[in-house]
């Protein structure tokens, strides 16, 4: 097979594969606004902030429940 | 007072409708092929548009509005694919090759996905400019910000390492039978 039998079969394959896809396309309103609206975030950027910060909520959260003073429980020596 | 050159044809608030209508599916398809997943093409799609409309200002001639924003696009979907940092790779579907017998089978769409998937994100990109939207190496190194002579470079590996792949891929089935 030649490179421009190679070529066309690709170029075939690509178009078969995609030629069809619309994606799902918001309607425009006037500015990008409502885009950014629709769009769902799940692009890997937006995943990693995500995480980040579900991180440092955990973080966050575990602190203040390792260092909160309590009170007596029962057991305690109330002599000390 | 603007800095815009006299004559220089940009992107007005009204025209900008119009041009998302007409741009959109094309710029999802180049998306779509590059990221190979259709949720976050979507996101890069939209994305794009956003930062189409944000700098429709830095819009100049010399290129078309359609190829100017296929550059964001292309920009957004490879900026995607270096973050993505793929750890494992997508499976081999292990048919003989439709690029390189004669029978003229299509390929499907598993295997293609996968062997766009195991090029690089650059690689990809010019390939699905030039084979899937028929852009000529000019246009396509207009898009990529790069040289014809680079494009050409990048192509010739590109279909090299799709060559490669698909031979690996055959002799992997005729070992298992």
């Amino acid at each position: 097979m030649t490179d421009d039998e190679q070529d066309a079969r690709l170029r075939q394959a690509l178009k078969d594969e995609y030629a069809d896809e619309q994606g799902s396309q918001p309607a425009w309103e006037g500015s990008p606004a409502r885009l950014r609206i629709e769009s769902r975030g799940t692009a890997g950027g937006s995943r990693l902030w995500q995480a980040v910060a579900a991180t440092l909520m955990l973080v966050v959260v575990g602190s203040v429940l390792v260092l909160m003073p309590r009170g007596p429980m029962a057991g305690d020596d109330p002599s000390l | 007072m603007p800095s815009r050159e006299a004559g220089v044809p940009r992107i007005g608030l009204d025209d900008f409708g119009a041009f998302y209508e007409r741009n959109y599916a094309r710029a999802f398809r180049t998306a779509f092929a590059i990221v190979g997943e259709r949720s976050i093409a979507e996101d890069v799609t939209q994305d794009a548009f956003v930062a189409a409309f944000r700098g429709r200002d830095q819009y100049r001639a010399g290129s078309t509005r359609e190829t100017w924003l296929l550059r964001i696009v292309v920009n957004k979907a490879i900026d995607h694919e270096r973050r993505r940092r793929r750890i494992t790779m997508l499976p081999i579907v292990a048919e003989t090759s439709p690029l390189l017998d004669d029978d003229h089978r299509t390929i499907d769409r598993l295997d293609l996905q996968s062997l766009l998937g195991r090029l690089g994100a650059t690689q990809r990109a010019a390939i699905v400019l030039h084979y899937l939207n028929d852009l000529d190496y000019r246009t396509v190194a207009i898009v990529m910000a790069t040289s014809v002579g680079n494009v050409g470079a990048l192509l010739s590996r590109a279909r090299a390492e799709l060559r490669r792949q698909l031979e690996m891929d055959a002799n992997a089935e005729a070992r298992r039978r």
